[in-house]
């Protein structure tokens, strides 16, 4: 598919710590507006994809283009600086410091200070919880309300790429929808989105397009819709037989 | 004004300190007062040191009095070989040991938590016992001697003097615990603070906002490095005397008493554990050494540490701090 609006592209990544090879032959595609997901069992390689496509983990081989650049040797800090976002796994805000500090570590790589606090004054708008909670550390908010803050702080740089690594991760199915309905809310705002989930049937739910990993390799991939009818994906990922 | 209240509050603890040490010797001017002075401003100034590492970018690095021995044993060479000044000395001590921080922290900190520490330590026991062998370059267990008490000259004065007096020692070193003390909140309180609070906390999280956490440790070791080895300058023109020991081991738990106690990464709580643990030893040994052996001090700093560490986490200033709120939260209840 040769046209314009693909936002990421990654051809034959090879990748891993050290001696150990975790990615092996990766290739993907994100077109601009669309949230892909990755899919896959523990250990598959989803979130070393993430963090090699952003940077914290370097490429052995292999090209990662962006916005038709090549970028695999790019600093992170210039991917924050070009539009890409990346929310790590797990509880990873900073729960020592308030919401707003929060918020405001979001917005490191910016240097505009007056622009920083009117962008929180509107994303505490748009999500009230951090209106409520923004004076409160972070490490007392519960799981789906730390993961609304780090994706806030993603949002901080406004980016038109946001990596997010498993954000539903041992949450309760009330709060993943609510947390799947502002990823999608995000992305119905002009931001497309690479998203990591074991919950495979949650993800396909929003997603538009779709990738299984296994092992360090592409196992399958197509549309959300073509996976979620697909009988092996429903036998290995959906638990449904 | 509650803000301006706030951005205050960091201040109030050490300005108050430095008041009163500074006028403490106006009204005792003991040999002991002065020695307990000294040595607390000794401590003070390795305890912030310390804490830049172990409580801003939470790698407790037990390697520290490597860069306080160094330190010393090179102005032992500057001053008794070169003849270079007491503030020369101190300035190229602080840059040799920044310098090796640096690339120290290299090859440390891809390491991490515990096998930090202990690598650390590795360090610091090698290089004491380097230093115990190299009796060409040290001296070795026989120390070296004869290091230059510094001579102190200003503009208007006519010929320079010799310092040689505790409380003339004092008084020169006195401003170098404000100099430690400003470098250590213009540090913390600012966007470089902001940092290594990030890196602390999730190095991941701090590499996806824009934070290389490597620079930033290597930012705090080398800033402590430096402290450490001007501190190790200066000892070495106060006693004139370096022995190996001056590295050794015990230097490392009373940092950690000190940091973890007060309450590590908090301005206030290093200075309250700094200030408690170097005032307490020398008393508890006046008191009588017949039941205070310094022997049990280690074994008792060893109870009082884990003590710290299972049911005080933020230490003593946390614990105020508690007390404070806890106080603040009755009385407006009460209105």
């Amino acid at each position: 598919m040769e046209n314009n609006d693909l936002i990421l592209e990654l051809d034959n990544i090879h990748s891993g710590y050290g001696e150990i090879e975790v990615l092996k032959d990766i290739s993907l595609w994100a077109h601009r507006g669309q949230i892909v997901s990755i899919l896959g069992a523990n250990g598959a390689g989803k979130s070393t994809l993430l963090k090699t496509i952003f940077g914290i983990v370097q490429p052995t081989s292999g090209q990662v283009m962006y916005e038709g650049q090549d970028i695999g040797r790019v600093s992170t800090f210039e991917k924050l600086k070009r539009g890409i976002a990346y929310v790590p796994e797990g509880r990873s805000n900073f729960p020592a410091m308030t919401v707003q500090e929060n918020l405001e570590m979001g917005a490191y790589s910016r240097s505009d200070k007056k622009q920083i606090q009117e962008d929180i004054n509107n994303l505490c708008e748009r999500f009230p919880i951090l209106k409520l909670k923004r004076y409160t550390a972070a490490g007392n908010l519960s799981g789906g309300q730390q993961q609304m803050v780090e994706i806030a702080m993603g949002l901080m740089l406004k980016p038109r790429l946001m990596l997010i690594d498993e954000p539903t991760l041992g949450m309760a199915p009330i709060l993943v929808t609510e947390v799947l309905n502002i990823i999608k809310e995000i992305n119905a705002s002009g931001t497309t989105i690479l998203i990591v989930e074991q919950n495979a049937k949650r993800a396909l739910e929003i997603s538009d397009y779709a990738y299984v990993m296994e092992l360090g390799k592409m196992r399958m991939q197509g549309s959300a819709e073509e996976l979620g009818r697909n009988q092996e994906v429903i036998e290995a990922y959906l638990g449904e037989r | 004004m509650n803000i301006s209240k706030q951005s205050l509050r960091p201040f109030i603890l050490p300005i108050v300190l430095l008041v009163i040490m500074a006028l403490l010797p106006l009204f005792n001017q003991s040999g002991f007062t002065l020695n307990v002075l000294i040595n607390v401003v000794r401590w003070l100034i390795f305890a912030l040191a310390f804490d830049l590492v172990a409580g801003h970018i939470g790698s407790v690095s037990l390697g520290q009095p490597i860069f306080y021995g160094i330190g010393a044993y090179l102005t032992a060479y500057l001053a008794g070989k070169l003849g270079l000044g007491w503030l020369g000395c101190m300035l190229v001590s602080a840059f040799f040991m920044a310098l090796l921080a640096l690339l120290a922290g290299l090859a440390f900190f891809r390491i991490r938590h515990v096998t930090f520490a202990i690598g650390t330590l590795g360090a610091a026991i090698v290089t004491q016992l380097v230093a115990n062998s190299a009796e060409k370059l040290t001296g070795g267990a026989l120390c070296t001697t004869g290091v230059p008490r510094p001579q102190l000259l200003l503009p208007f004065m006519e010929s320079a003097i010799k310092i040689s007096k505790p409380i003339q020692f004092y008084y020169l070193f006195l401003p170098f615990l404000i100099l430690t003390l400003v470098v250590y909140l213009a540090v913390t309180k600012s966007r470089i603070g902001r940092a290594f609070t990030a890196v602390r906390e999730d190095e991941v999280r701090a590499s996806a906002v824009g934070i290389y956490p490597l620079r930033y440790k290597l930012v705090a070791f080398a800033l402590s490095g430096a402290l450490i080895g001007a501190l190790g300058s200066w000892q070495a023109q106060y006693v004139t005397v370096i022995c190996p020991s001056d590295m050794a081991q015990d230097i490392t738990t009373s940092l950690l008493i000190m940091v973890f106690v007060g309450g590590a990464g908090r301005l206030s709580g290093v200075i309250i554990g700094g200030v408690i643990f170097s005032i307490l030893p020398p008393f508890l040994q006046a008191v009588g050494s017949k039941y205070f052996q310094p022997a049990y001090q280690q074994i008792l700093y060893g109870l009082i540490l884990v003590g710290v560490m299972l049911y005080m986490p933020d230490g003593l200033d946390g614990l105020a701090s508690r007390i404070l709120r806890r106080f603040r939260g009755i009385r407006k209840e009460g209105v």
